[in-house]
Protein backbone atom coordinates (compact mmCIF):
# COMPACT_ATOMS: atom_id res chain seq x y z
CA UNK A 1 0.00 0.00 0.00
CA UNK A 2 1.07 3.63 -0.72
CA UNK A 3 -0.46 5.99 1.58
CA UNK A 4 0.05 9.92 1.68
CA UNK A 5 0.05 11.11 5.59
CA UNK A 6 -0.68 14.21 7.11
CA UNK A 7 0.75 14.13 10.76
CA UNK A 8 0.59 16.73 13.04
CA UNK A 9 4.22 17.72 13.84
CA UNK A 10 4.81 20.51 17.11
CA UNK A 11 8.19 20.46 18.50
CA UNK A 12 6.97 21.25 21.75
CA UNK A 13 4.56 22.82 24.37
CA UNK A 14 5.44 26.21 23.45
CA UNK A 15 5.60 26.20 19.51
CA UNK A 16 2.83 26.15 16.99
CA UNK A 17 2.19 22.69 15.54
CA UNK A 18 1.36 22.35 11.69
CA UNK A 19 0.21 19.14 9.36
CA UNK A 20 3.18 18.26 7.42
CA UNK A 21 2.79 15.67 4.32
CA UNK A 22 4.18 12.61 3.62
CA UNK A 23 4.69 10.17 1.56
CA UNK A 24 5.36 5.98 2.65
CA UNK A 25 5.48 2.91 0.13
CA UNK A 26 5.01 -1.05 0.83
CA UNK A 27 2.79 -0.52 3.98
CA UNK A 28 0.69 -4.07 4.64
CA UNK A 29 -2.68 -4.36 4.80
CA UNK A 30 -2.11 -6.48 8.43
CA UNK A 31 0.25 -4.00 9.51
CA UNK A 32 -1.47 -2.04 12.39
CA UNK A 33 -1.18 1.89 12.72
CA UNK A 34 1.41 2.11 14.54
CA UNK A 35 3.38 -0.18 12.63
CA UNK A 36 2.94 1.82 9.83
CA UNK A 37 4.46 4.69 11.72
CA UNK A 38 7.11 2.90 12.59
CA UNK A 39 7.74 2.06 9.00
CA UNK A 40 7.51 5.99 8.60
CA UNK A 41 9.59 6.48 11.37
CA UNK A 42 12.48 4.41 10.03
CA UNK A 43 12.28 6.16 6.64
CA UNK A 44 12.50 9.39 8.50
CA UNK A 45 15.78 8.65 10.56
CA UNK A 46 17.11 7.67 7.81
CA UNK A 47 17.13 10.65 5.89
CA UNK A 48 17.75 12.64 9.05
CA UNK A 49 14.78 14.26 9.77
CA UNK A 50 13.07 13.72 13.56
CA UNK A 51 11.01 10.73 13.90
CA UNK A 52 7.08 11.84 14.87
CA UNK A 53 6.47 11.14 18.38
CA UNK A 54 3.59 9.40 19.47
CA UNK A 55 2.51 7.29 22.48
CA UNK A 56 1.93 3.62 22.86
CA UNK A 57 2.61 0.91 25.27
CA UNK A 58 1.55 -2.51 25.23
CA UNK A 59 0.43 -2.52 21.51
CA UNK A 60 -2.80 -4.84 22.42
CA UNK A 61 -5.63 -2.65 23.46
CA UNK A 62 -5.50 -3.14 27.39
CA UNK A 63 -2.96 -0.09 28.24
CA UNK A 64 -5.14 3.18 27.25
CA UNK A 65 -1.89 4.84 25.90
CA UNK A 66 -1.92 5.34 22.13
CA UNK A 67 -4.35 8.09 21.48
CA UNK A 68 -4.47 9.19 18.11
CA UNK A 69 -7.28 10.77 16.21
CA UNK A 70 -7.05 9.13 12.63
CA UNK A 71 -8.89 11.21 10.09
CA UNK A 72 -10.93 13.34 12.40
CA UNK A 73 -12.10 10.24 14.92
CA UNK A 74 -10.12 8.72 17.78
CA UNK A 75 -9.01 6.05 17.14
CA UNK A 76 -10.63 6.16 13.94
CA UNK A 77 -13.21 4.75 12.61
CA UNK A 78 -12.92 1.13 13.27
CA UNK A 79 -15.42 0.72 15.68
CA UNK A 80 -14.71 -0.91 19.36
CA UNK A 81 -10.44 -0.79 19.04
CA UNK A 82 -7.63 1.35 20.02
CA UNK A 83 -5.47 3.06 17.83
CA UNK A 84 -2.77 0.17 18.01
CA UNK A 85 -5.79 -2.86 17.11
CA UNK A 86 -6.46 -0.68 13.87
CA UNK A 87 -5.11 -2.74 11.18
CA UNK A 88 -3.88 -0.73 7.93
CA UNK A 89 -6.59 -3.13 5.92
CA UNK A 90 -9.00 -0.51 7.16
CA UNK A 91 -7.49 1.74 4.40
CA UNK A 92 -7.28 1.77 1.05
CA UNK A 93 -4.12 1.87 -1.10
CA UNK A 94 -3.26 5.82 -1.95
CA UNK A 95 -5.56 6.69 0.76
CA UNK A 96 -4.95 10.21 2.45
CA UNK A 97 -4.65 10.28 6.04
CA UNK A 98 -4.80 13.17 8.60
CA UNK A 99 -3.24 12.27 12.06
CA UNK A 100 -3.73 15.02 14.79
CA UNK A 101 -3.29 14.36 18.15
CA UNK A 102 -6.47 14.45 21.16
CA UNK A 103 -7.53 18.08 21.32
CA UNK A 104 -8.32 19.56 24.71
CA UNK A 105 -7.51 22.14 26.66
CA UNK A 106 -6.55 20.07 29.47
CA UNK A 107 -4.56 17.77 27.32
CA UNK A 108 -1.46 20.26 26.44
CA UNK A 109 0.42 18.78 23.29
CA UNK A 110 3.43 17.74 24.24
CA UNK A 111 5.41 16.90 21.25
CA UNK A 112 3.93 15.49 18.11
CA UNK A 113 1.44 13.79 18.45
CA UNK A 114 1.99 12.97 22.31
CA UNK A 115 -0.36 14.42 24.61
CA UNK A 116 -0.08 15.23 28.33
CA UNK A 117 -3.47 13.25 29.89
CA UNK A 118 -2.57 13.38 33.39
CA UNK A 119 -5.41 15.27 34.43
CA UNK A 120 -7.30 12.23 34.16
CA UNK A 121 -4.79 10.51 36.69
CA UNK A 122 -5.72 14.10 38.91
CA UNK A 123 -9.40 13.29 38.45
CA UNK A 124 -8.50 9.59 39.47
CA UNK A 125 -6.79 11.29 42.31
CA UNK A 126 -9.58 13.23 43.77
CA UNK A 127 -12.24 9.99 44.63
CA UNK A 128 -11.65 7.15 42.22
CA UNK A 129 -10.42 5.13 44.77
CA UNK A 130 -12.00 3.36 47.91
CA UNK A 131 -10.35 3.57 51.39
CA UNK A 132 -9.83 0.13 53.59
CA UNK A 133 -8.05 -0.78 55.80
CA UNK A 134 -5.39 -3.40 55.30
CA UNK A 135 -5.92 -6.30 57.15
CA UNK A 136 -6.90 -10.06 56.62
CA UNK A 137 -9.69 -10.70 54.33
CA UNK A 138 -13.11 -11.86 55.63
CA UNK A 139 -14.98 -14.70 54.54
CA UNK A 140 -15.99 -14.14 50.61
CA UNK A 141 -19.28 -14.80 51.13
CA UNK A 142 -19.62 -11.98 53.91
CA UNK A 143 -20.54 -9.47 51.19
CA UNK A 144 -23.18 -11.20 48.76
CA UNK A 145 -23.20 -9.26 45.27
CA UNK A 146 -25.38 -9.79 42.41
CA UNK A 147 -24.04 -11.08 39.18
CA UNK A 148 -26.26 -8.33 37.92
CA UNK A 149 -24.09 -5.26 40.02
CA UNK A 150 -20.77 -7.63 39.24
CA UNK A 151 -21.69 -7.20 35.88
CA UNK A 152 -22.18 -3.59 35.77
CA UNK A 153 -18.95 -2.56 37.89
CA UNK A 154 -17.32 -4.94 35.29
CA UNK A 155 -18.27 -2.99 32.32
CA UNK A 156 -17.82 0.25 33.73
CA UNK A 157 -14.21 -0.79 34.96
CA UNK A 158 -12.99 -2.03 31.36
CA UNK A 159 -12.52 1.47 30.61
CA UNK A 160 -8.86 1.96 29.91
CA UNK A 161 -8.76 5.48 30.56
CA UNK A 162 -7.35 6.78 27.08
CA UNK A 163 -9.46 9.60 26.85
CA UNK A 164 -10.90 8.93 23.74
CA UNK A 165 -14.36 10.22 24.89
CA UNK A 166 -13.16 13.30 26.05
CA UNK A 167 -10.93 13.80 22.07
CA UNK A 168 -14.36 13.07 20.47
CA UNK A 169 -16.39 15.33 22.73
CA UNK A 170 -17.39 18.73 21.00
CA UNK A 171 -16.92 20.27 24.81
CA UNK A 172 -14.10 17.93 25.54
CA UNK A 173 -16.13 16.96 28.55
CA UNK A 174 -14.68 13.86 30.42
CA UNK A 175 -18.04 12.63 31.78
CA UNK A 176 -17.82 9.31 30.34
CA UNK A 177 -14.54 8.30 31.98
CA UNK A 178 -16.00 9.68 35.35
CA UNK A 179 -19.20 8.17 35.06
CA UNK A 180 -17.16 4.62 34.12
CA UNK A 181 -14.85 5.34 37.44
CA UNK A 182 -17.86 6.29 39.23
CA UNK A 183 -19.82 3.34 38.48
CA UNK A 184 -17.32 0.94 38.57
CA UNK A 185 -16.31 1.70 42.64
CA UNK A 186 -19.70 3.11 43.72
CA UNK A 187 -22.35 -0.15 42.75
CA UNK A 188 -20.49 -2.07 44.96
CA UNK A 189 -20.70 -2.41 48.16
CA UNK A 190 -17.06 -1.27 48.98
CA UNK A 191 -17.02 1.58 46.92
CA UNK A 192 -21.16 2.78 47.94
CA UNK A 193 -19.80 4.34 51.21
CA UNK A 194 -17.96 7.23 49.72
CA UNK A 195 -20.33 7.38 46.31
CA UNK A 196 -21.28 10.75 46.89
CA UNK A 197 -18.30 12.41 48.11
CA UNK A 198 -16.53 10.47 44.86
CA UNK A 199 -19.26 11.91 42.13
CA UNK A 200 -19.12 15.34 43.80
CA UNK A 201 -15.37 15.56 44.13
CA UNK A 202 -14.65 13.99 40.78
CA UNK A 203 -16.28 16.11 38.93
CA UNK A 204 -15.75 19.71 40.77
CA UNK A 205 -11.80 18.48 39.87
CA UNK A 206 -12.50 17.97 36.54
CA UNK A 207 -14.81 21.26 36.12
CA UNK A 208 -11.08 23.02 37.52
CA UNK A 209 -9.15 21.69 35.32
CA UNK A 210 -11.23 22.50 32.48
CA UNK A 211 -13.02 19.75 30.48
CA UNK A 212 -16.45 20.92 28.87
CA UNK A 213 -20.05 20.02 30.06
CA UNK A 214 -21.77 16.93 28.66
CA UNK A 215 -24.25 17.48 25.99
CA UNK A 216 -25.75 14.45 25.45
CA UNK A 217 -24.51 13.54 21.92
CA UNK A 218 -23.05 10.17 22.57
CA UNK A 219 -20.09 10.37 20.83
CA UNK A 220 -18.09 9.47 23.47
CA UNK A 221 -19.78 5.93 23.73
CA UNK A 222 -19.51 5.64 19.92
CA UNK A 223 -15.62 6.35 20.00
CA UNK A 224 -15.16 4.05 23.23
CA UNK A 225 -12.72 1.37 22.23
CA UNK A 226 -14.23 -0.71 24.90
CA UNK A 227 -17.69 0.31 24.50
CA UNK A 228 -18.96 2.30 27.78
CA UNK A 229 -22.25 3.14 27.75
CA UNK A 230 -23.51 6.53 28.38
CA UNK A 231 -26.21 5.07 31.12
CA UNK A 232 -22.67 5.49 33.50
CA UNK A 233 -23.42 9.11 32.83
CA UNK A 234 -27.10 8.76 33.57
CA UNK A 235 -26.40 7.03 36.78
CA UNK A 236 -23.90 9.64 38.06
CA UNK A 237 -26.13 12.12 36.95
CA UNK A 238 -28.75 11.44 39.43
CA UNK A 239 -26.62 10.46 42.21
CA UNK A 240 -24.56 13.82 41.26
CA UNK A 241 -27.96 15.81 42.07
CA UNK A 242 -28.73 13.99 45.14
CA UNK A 243 -25.62 14.33 46.35
CA UNK A 244 -25.48 17.89 45.78
CA UNK A 245 -28.73 18.59 47.51
CA UNK A 246 -28.21 16.40 50.25
CA UNK A 247 -24.26 18.26 50.85
CA UNK A 248 -23.07 20.20 53.88
CA UNK A 249 -20.17 23.01 53.63
CA UNK A 250 -16.87 21.69 53.69
CA UNK B 1 -28.96 9.92 50.24
CA UNK B 2 -26.35 10.85 52.79
CA UNK B 3 -24.67 13.94 53.47
CA UNK B 4 -21.52 14.80 53.20
CA UNK B 5 -19.62 17.70 53.63
CA UNK B 6 -17.89 18.76 50.08
CA UNK B 7 -17.49 22.20 48.62
CA UNK B 8 -20.16 22.50 46.33
CA UNK B 9 -20.72 25.49 43.90
CA UNK B 10 -23.86 25.25 41.88
CA UNK B 11 -23.23 27.66 39.53
CA UNK B 12 -19.64 26.34 38.76
CA UNK B 13 -20.38 23.08 38.39
CA UNK B 14 -20.67 21.73 34.78
CA UNK B 15 -23.22 18.90 35.93
CA UNK B 16 -25.86 20.81 38.36
CA UNK B 17 -25.55 23.70 35.69
CA UNK B 18 -26.86 21.30 32.99
CA UNK B 19 -29.72 20.38 35.75
CA UNK B 20 -30.57 23.62 36.03
CA UNK B 21 -30.70 24.21 31.84
CA UNK B 22 -32.71 20.97 31.82
CA UNK B 23 -35.36 22.36 34.09
CA UNK B 24 -35.95 25.53 32.83
CA UNK B 25 -35.84 24.26 29.07
CA UNK B 26 -38.76 21.48 30.37
CA UNK B 27 -40.69 24.93 31.80
CA UNK B 28 -40.46 25.98 28.33
CA UNK B 29 -41.47 22.94 26.75
CA UNK B 30 -44.76 23.39 29.27
CA UNK B 31 -44.99 27.06 27.99
CA UNK B 32 -45.12 26.34 24.35
CA UNK B 33 -47.91 23.98 24.73
CA UNK B 34 -49.85 26.88 26.46
CA UNK B 35 -48.45 29.14 23.82
CA UNK B 36 -49.53 26.87 21.21
CA UNK B 37 -52.95 26.39 22.06
CA UNK B 38 -54.15 29.99 22.29
CA UNK B 39 -52.27 30.75 19.26
CA UNK B 40 -54.94 28.60 17.29
CA UNK B 41 -57.81 30.61 18.89
CA UNK B 42 -56.89 33.09 15.68
CA UNK B 43 -58.96 30.41 13.75
CA UNK B 44 -61.79 31.61 15.77
CA UNK B 45 -61.69 35.03 14.34
CA UNK B 46 -60.44 38.36 16.45
CA UNK B 47 -62.67 38.41 18.73
CA UNK B 48 -62.22 35.46 20.69
CA UNK B 49 -58.15 36.01 20.17
CA UNK B 50 -57.94 39.68 21.08
CA UNK B 51 -60.07 39.35 24.03
CA UNK B 52 -57.79 35.91 24.96
CA UNK B 53 -54.96 37.93 24.60
CA UNK B 54 -56.47 40.77 26.55
CA UNK B 55 -56.64 38.14 29.30
CA UNK B 56 -53.00 37.05 29.18
CA UNK B 57 -52.07 40.85 29.59
CA UNK B 58 -54.84 41.81 32.27
CA UNK B 59 -54.96 38.90 34.78
CA UNK B 60 -53.07 39.33 38.09
CA UNK B 61 -52.37 36.07 38.14
CA UNK B 62 -51.12 35.79 34.63
CA UNK B 63 -49.26 39.21 34.71
CA UNK B 64 -47.20 36.93 38.13
CA UNK B 65 -46.81 33.63 35.64
CA UNK B 66 -44.81 36.17 33.06
CA UNK B 67 -42.88 37.47 34.74
CA UNK B 68 -41.76 34.24 36.03
CA UNK B 69 -41.49 32.99 32.63
CA UNK B 70 -38.91 35.41 31.73
CA UNK B 71 -37.21 34.71 34.83
CA UNK B 72 -37.06 31.15 33.57
CA UNK B 73 -36.07 32.37 30.03
CA UNK B 74 -33.60 34.44 30.93
CA UNK B 75 -32.00 32.15 33.16
CA UNK B 76 -32.03 29.30 30.11
CA UNK B 77 -30.59 31.92 27.71
CA UNK B 78 -28.23 32.82 30.35
CA UNK B 79 -26.68 29.86 31.65
CA UNK B 80 -27.02 28.37 28.09
CA UNK B 81 -24.62 30.92 26.89
CA UNK B 82 -22.48 30.97 29.64
CA UNK B 83 -22.16 26.74 29.10
CA UNK B 84 -21.57 27.44 25.34
CA UNK B 85 -18.32 29.68 25.97
CA UNK B 86 -17.13 27.78 28.42
CA UNK B 87 -17.48 24.76 26.48
CA UNK B 88 -15.51 26.76 23.53
CA UNK B 89 -12.29 27.23 26.13
CA UNK B 90 -12.27 23.40 27.17
CA UNK B 91 -10.88 22.96 23.43
CA UNK B 92 -8.92 26.32 22.04
CA UNK B 93 -7.41 24.26 19.49
CA UNK B 94 -9.81 22.71 16.88
CA UNK B 95 -9.43 19.99 14.74
CA UNK B 96 -8.12 20.05 11.04
CA UNK B 97 -10.40 16.99 10.68
CA UNK B 98 -13.21 16.15 12.50
CA UNK B 99 -15.74 13.03 11.79
CA UNK B 100 -17.40 11.64 14.64
CA UNK B 101 -19.58 8.93 14.26
CA UNK B 102 -23.41 10.08 15.73
CA UNK B 103 -25.65 7.94 17.80
CA UNK B 104 -28.64 10.90 17.95
CA UNK B 105 -28.99 11.19 14.37
CA UNK B 106 -27.44 12.97 11.79
CA UNK B 107 -29.85 15.88 13.64
CA UNK B 108 -28.09 16.04 16.57
CA UNK B 109 -24.87 17.91 13.83
CA UNK B 110 -26.57 20.78 14.71
CA UNK B 111 -25.46 21.88 17.95
CA UNK B 112 -27.66 23.55 20.92
CA UNK B 113 -25.23 26.28 20.80
CA UNK B 114 -25.92 27.34 17.20
CA UNK B 115 -29.65 26.66 17.68
CA UNK B 116 -30.13 28.05 21.19
CA UNK B 117 -28.17 31.84 20.52
CA UNK B 118 -30.39 32.20 17.15
CA UNK B 119 -33.72 31.13 18.93
CA UNK B 120 -32.76 33.99 21.60
CA UNK B 121 -32.43 36.48 19.00
CA UNK B 122 -35.94 35.39 17.40
CA UNK B 123 -37.59 35.73 20.45
CA UNK B 124 -36.27 39.05 21.07
CA UNK B 125 -37.54 40.31 17.49
CA UNK B 126 -40.71 37.95 18.40
CA UNK B 127 -41.76 40.20 21.79
CA UNK B 128 -40.83 43.17 19.94
CA UNK B 129 -43.53 42.24 17.77
CA UNK B 130 -46.23 41.77 19.52
CA UNK B 131 -45.73 41.65 23.19
CA UNK B 132 -43.94 45.46 23.10
CA UNK B 133 -45.12 47.06 20.36
CA UNK B 134 -47.87 49.87 20.67
CA UNK B 135 -50.86 48.08 18.68
CA UNK B 136 -54.10 49.75 17.33
CA UNK B 137 -56.71 49.24 19.43
CA UNK B 138 -60.43 47.26 19.36
CA UNK B 139 -63.62 48.20 21.64
CA UNK B 140 -65.00 45.21 23.11
CA UNK B 141 -68.28 46.06 25.17
CA UNK B 142 -66.51 49.23 25.93
CA UNK B 143 -63.48 47.69 27.15
CA UNK B 144 -60.17 48.97 24.98
CA UNK B 145 -58.27 46.22 23.65
CA UNK B 146 -54.76 45.40 21.57
CA UNK B 147 -55.83 44.46 18.25
CA UNK B 148 -53.22 41.80 18.47
CA UNK B 149 -55.45 39.69 15.64
CA UNK B 150 -54.76 42.48 12.84
CA UNK B 151 -51.08 42.66 14.25
CA UNK B 152 -50.46 39.26 13.50
CA UNK B 153 -52.44 38.94 10.61
CA UNK B 154 -50.58 42.15 9.22
CA UNK B 155 -46.83 41.06 10.45
CA UNK B 156 -47.90 37.27 8.44
CA UNK B 157 -48.40 39.08 4.88
CA UNK B 158 -44.48 39.90 4.36
CA UNK B 159 -42.77 36.95 2.74
CA UNK B 160 -39.72 38.04 4.12
CA UNK B 161 -41.17 37.76 8.13
CA UNK B 162 -42.87 34.52 7.18
CA UNK B 163 -40.02 32.44 5.69
CA UNK B 164 -37.94 34.00 9.31
CA UNK B 165 -40.86 32.49 11.31
CA UNK B 166 -40.75 29.06 9.54
CA UNK B 167 -37.02 29.22 9.68
CA UNK B 168 -36.83 29.87 13.06
CA UNK B 169 -39.80 27.19 13.99
CA UNK B 170 -37.30 24.68 12.61
CA UNK B 171 -34.88 25.55 14.86
CA UNK B 172 -37.03 25.47 17.99
CA UNK B 173 -38.23 22.11 16.47
CA UNK B 174 -34.33 20.93 16.13
CA UNK B 175 -33.28 22.52 20.27
CA UNK B 176 -36.40 20.71 21.66
CA UNK B 177 -35.86 17.33 19.78
CA UNK B 178 -32.23 17.34 21.12
CA UNK B 179 -33.02 19.29 24.72
CA UNK B 180 -36.25 17.07 25.78
CA UNK B 181 -34.31 13.66 25.82
CA UNK B 182 -30.85 15.56 26.77
CA UNK B 183 -32.98 16.68 30.05
CA UNK B 184 -33.63 13.83 30.95
CA UNK B 185 -30.24 11.94 30.89
CA UNK B 186 -28.54 15.05 33.10
CA UNK B 187 -31.34 14.22 35.67
CA UNK B 188 -30.16 10.56 35.45
CA UNK B 189 -33.41 9.32 33.81
CA UNK B 190 -32.33 6.26 31.89
CA UNK B 191 -33.75 2.89 31.57
CA UNK B 192 -34.89 0.49 28.89
CA UNK B 193 -38.20 0.27 29.81
CA UNK B 194 -38.84 4.07 29.52
CA UNK B 195 -35.94 5.37 27.63
CA UNK B 196 -38.17 4.57 23.98
CA UNK B 197 -40.91 7.16 25.34
CA UNK B 198 -38.94 9.65 26.13
CA UNK B 199 -37.43 9.56 22.60
CA UNK B 200 -40.99 9.20 21.65
CA UNK B 201 -42.32 11.97 23.35
CA UNK B 202 -39.41 14.56 22.13
CA UNK B 203 -39.81 13.46 18.79
CA UNK B 204 -44.21 14.03 19.22
CA UNK B 205 -43.57 17.23 20.81
CA UNK B 206 -40.75 18.78 18.72
CA UNK B 207 -42.97 17.93 15.61
CA UNK B 208 -46.70 19.15 17.22
CA UNK B 209 -44.43 22.70 17.73
CA UNK B 210 -43.27 22.76 14.27
CA UNK B 211 -46.10 21.68 12.58
CA UNK B 212 -48.62 24.54 14.58
CA UNK B 213 -46.43 26.92 15.09
CA UNK B 214 -45.61 26.85 11.23
CA UNK B 215 -49.22 26.46 10.26
CA UNK B 216 -50.21 29.72 11.79
CA UNK B 217 -48.05 32.17 9.99
CA UNK B 218 -48.03 30.30 6.38
CA UNK B 219 -51.85 29.94 6.71
CA UNK B 220 -52.16 34.05 6.97
CA UNK B 221 -49.94 34.55 4.36
CA UNK B 222 -51.81 32.34 2.08
CA UNK B 223 -55.16 33.62 2.59
CA UNK B 224 -53.37 37.30 2.00
CA UNK B 225 -52.31 35.83 -1.32
CA UNK B 226 -55.61 34.55 -2.20
CA UNK B 227 -57.61 37.53 -0.83
CA UNK B 228 -55.08 39.98 -3.02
Amino acid sequence: MKLKLKIWRQASKETQGALRTYELDGVEPDDSFLEMLDQLNQQLAATGEEPVAFDHDCREGICGMCSLVINGTPHSRVSGVTTCQTYMRHFRDGDTIVVEPFRAAAFPVIKDLVVDRSALDEIIAAGGYISVKTGHAQDANDLLISKEVVDLSMDAASCIGCGACIAACRNASAMLFIAAKTTHLGVLPQGDIEQPTRVLNMIRKADELGFGSCSNELVCEAVCPKGISVSNIARMNRTYLAAALASRKA
Amino acid sequence: MRSVAVSFNPFASSVFRKQILAASGLMIAGFLVIHLAGNLLLFRGPEVYNRYAFVMLSHPLIMVLEWLLALVFAGHALLGLKIIADNRKARPVPYVVRSVPQRRGNFSLISMSVTGPAILLFLLIHIFDFRFASLSTVLYEEVVMRDLYSAVVSTYQSPVTVTGYIFAMLLVGLHLHHGFWSAFQSFGFWHERYNRFIELTADFLSLTFVIGFVFIPLWFFLQGIVRS
